[in-house]
């Protein structure tokens, strides 16, 4: 028998003080005082309201790219089981393809999405909870709704940001800044601030930042300033976007956004490389860079994305990870010490690119490799493949394109992993088996994008 | 304020004569060591800044030789004693014999 230790002792400590404040709860009756403490313990360790497990349970957190697509095909592989789907948003809103609906080229319905058409369609419970704690050694979930056990468990909690590494100590600040000028790369009300100040744009400069390290959609930036410049250049306003980026040139599909910024948006758009932000004066509406600052009239500012809190909560974050993402083994996504638990998605340590696309192909993976496992069968590595549209102009819509598949990562844990590793990378030459792309921006390439996204809601919903 | 060229020199706002000042350079220009392959375009020739020299009035006060690992866009710092109202005038020199120079007034 495999032996873990409770990762918090309190938990399980507490059970018989649990079980007197629940009592003392009961007694006290519905809508009267509840003695101090005991509410909230009372509540995430009553049962969730969740129809009883039927056969082996699987639980996903996080209704993303990665854990939508996880909940179905596990589903799909094992249709006895039984999957429940753990989610904060009563919606789904996708951030793959939001840059379009900014820039009005198509409407929110477009990437609003329903968790509890995707539970029906694919037969799975959709949970709206959140998740406090794991227990793994009693295999319990406890969340905002309640608890609930687990066969295996799929973490897919997606990013959280790193205000320090952009000089954001204070918490003042951090509401301030993610509160004045968010980054719009957790979909949501971000999202919806962002879309009002763009319409709402008149003239001057506004200022787009992107993070150093590897960020969700790292095309994402620079598409959504070709997106916004296209705003302004409709409207013909005196406005132009400035994009400061951290990494020295154009981190991908650079030729494809470079004619673009030249070609385009020439009065619209400035590209500013080798920006390292220190800080954030929300007040004075200044970019505090190494080198210069920049004053702006509005912004966006993108911090460096980490993995989310739900992991560090956890206890499992990889100690040499400089973006505090899970330790997992690298090829088949579980645990080191714990076969039951996986961690999918944004959350990886794996250099794969943090987007919509590759979550959906290595959940895919990864949920066969999980029932492979629970059956004795062991599967065959596969890398994740990715494939991505940016929309670069908007008038008429023109996209450019890069797909891959994923070689091993590079970062290895053991001799043979190594091993393996370097001798995939020398072969080929890069980080990936193959690669496919097309720069040409044409109104082809946009009709492309368009269906790619159709294709993969239906992946998601359908 | 945004910088809007390729090469610039940043000064404290405010210093008194005498005083030691931070002053910041940087140029925009790719690195390229020579020994990148593409596989239908073979290798990449040499490209990046080799040299960099300031100068303060028409005294050369720091002379650096780089090499192919100086980083893509170097952005080089140093102290600096503000003995005189003089144009602190720097250029940078890459492999391919371009020579870019900025230049920027200290008055004390």
């Amino acid at each position: 028998m495999r032996k873990t230790i409770s990762r918090r002792g309190f938990l399980k400590g507490s059970t018989s003080a649990i079980v007197g404040a629940a009592g003392l709860a009961a007694g006290a009756g519905a809508g009267s005082q509840v003695s101090h403490g005991a509410a909230p313990t009372a509540l995430i360790t009553r049962h969730a309201d969740i129809p009883a497990a039927k056969g082996t349970r699987a639980v996903v957190v996080g209704g993303g790219w990665g854990g939508l697509t996880m909940a179905k095909y596990l589903k799909k592989e094992a249709p006895d089981w039984d999957v429940v789907l753990i989610e904060s948003h009563a919606t789904f809103m996708s951030c793959p393809v939001s840059n379009l609906w900014l820039a009005g080229l198509i409407d929110l319905e477009f990437i609003s999405h329903s968790y509890l058409t995707a539970a029906k369609n694919n037969n799975y419970i959709y949970f709206n909870a959140t998740v406090i704690d794991v227990d793994r050694s009693e295999r319990v979930v406890y969340t905002s709704g309640g608890q609930l056990t687990y066969d295996y468990l799929i973490l897919a909690p997606g990013i959280d940001y790193d205000w320090p590494a952009v000089g954001m100590l204070d918490p003042e600040e951090i509401h301030l800044l993610h509160t004045h000028y968010p980054a719009a790369f957790k979909p949501g009300s971000e999202h919806l601030t962002l879309k009002r100040k763009i319409d709402e744009f008149e003239k001057g400069l506004f200022v787009l930042t992107v993070p150093s390290g590897n960020y969700r959609c790292l095309p994402g930036p620079y598409e959504r300033a070709c997106m916004i410049a296209s705003v302004f250049k409709r409207k013909k306003l005196k406005a132009k976007v400035l994009l400061l980026d951290f990494n020295p040139k154009v981190k991908i599909k650079a030729e494809g956004f470079q004619a673009a910024f030249q070609e385009l948006y020439k009065d619209y758009l400035e590209y500013v490389p080798s920006v390292t932000v220190h800080r954030v004066d929300v007040l004075n509406k200044t970019v505090i860079g190494e080198f210069d600052d920049y004053q702006f009239d509005d912004a966006s500012i993108y911090p460096r994305v980490r993995g989310a809190l739900l992991i560090e909560t956890l206890g499992l974050v990889a100690e040499s990870s400089p973006q505090k993402e899970a330790r997992i083994n690298l090829f088949r996504n579980h645990l080191h010490d714990d076969l039951r638990v996986y961690v999918i998605g944004d959350s990886r340590p794996m250099g794969y690119s943090k987007s919509g696309s590759t979550a959906n192909d290595e959940a895919k993976y990864v949920a066969k490799v999980i029932v492979g496992l629970d059956k004795g069968k062991k599967l065959e590595w596969k890398g994740p493949y990715t494939s991505c549209y940016s929309m670069v102009n908007a008038d008429p819509p023109e996209a450019i394109y890069f797909g891959s598949q994923y070689l091993p990562p590079l970062i290895a844990h053991t001799p043979m992993d190594m091993e393996r590793t370097v001798k995939a990378w020398i072969e080929r030459g890069s980080a990936f088996a193959w690669r496919d792309q097309n720069m040409n921006r044409s109104p082809e390439m946009g009709q492309a994008m368009y269906a790619w996204a159709y294709g993969y809601y239906k992946d998601l919903f359908g | 304020m945004a910088s809007r060229r390729k090469t610039a020199i940043r000064l404290p706002r405010k210093y008194a004569k005498d005083e030691v000042i931070e002053v910041k350079t940087r140029i925009i220009h790719p690195n390229h060591n020579g020994r990148m392959a593409y596989k239908d375009q073979g290798y990449i020739a040499e490209y990046y800044v080799w040299k960099i020299e300031i100068f303060y009035g028409d005294e050369s006060i720091i002379t650096v030789s780089a090499s192919a690992a100086l980083s893509q866009n170097p952005y080089f710092t140093f102290m600096l004693r503000a003995t005189h109202s003089a144009p602190l005038r720097v250029v940078w020199v890459d492999t391919q014999g371009d020579q870019y120079t900025e230049s920027v007034d200290v008055v004390v």
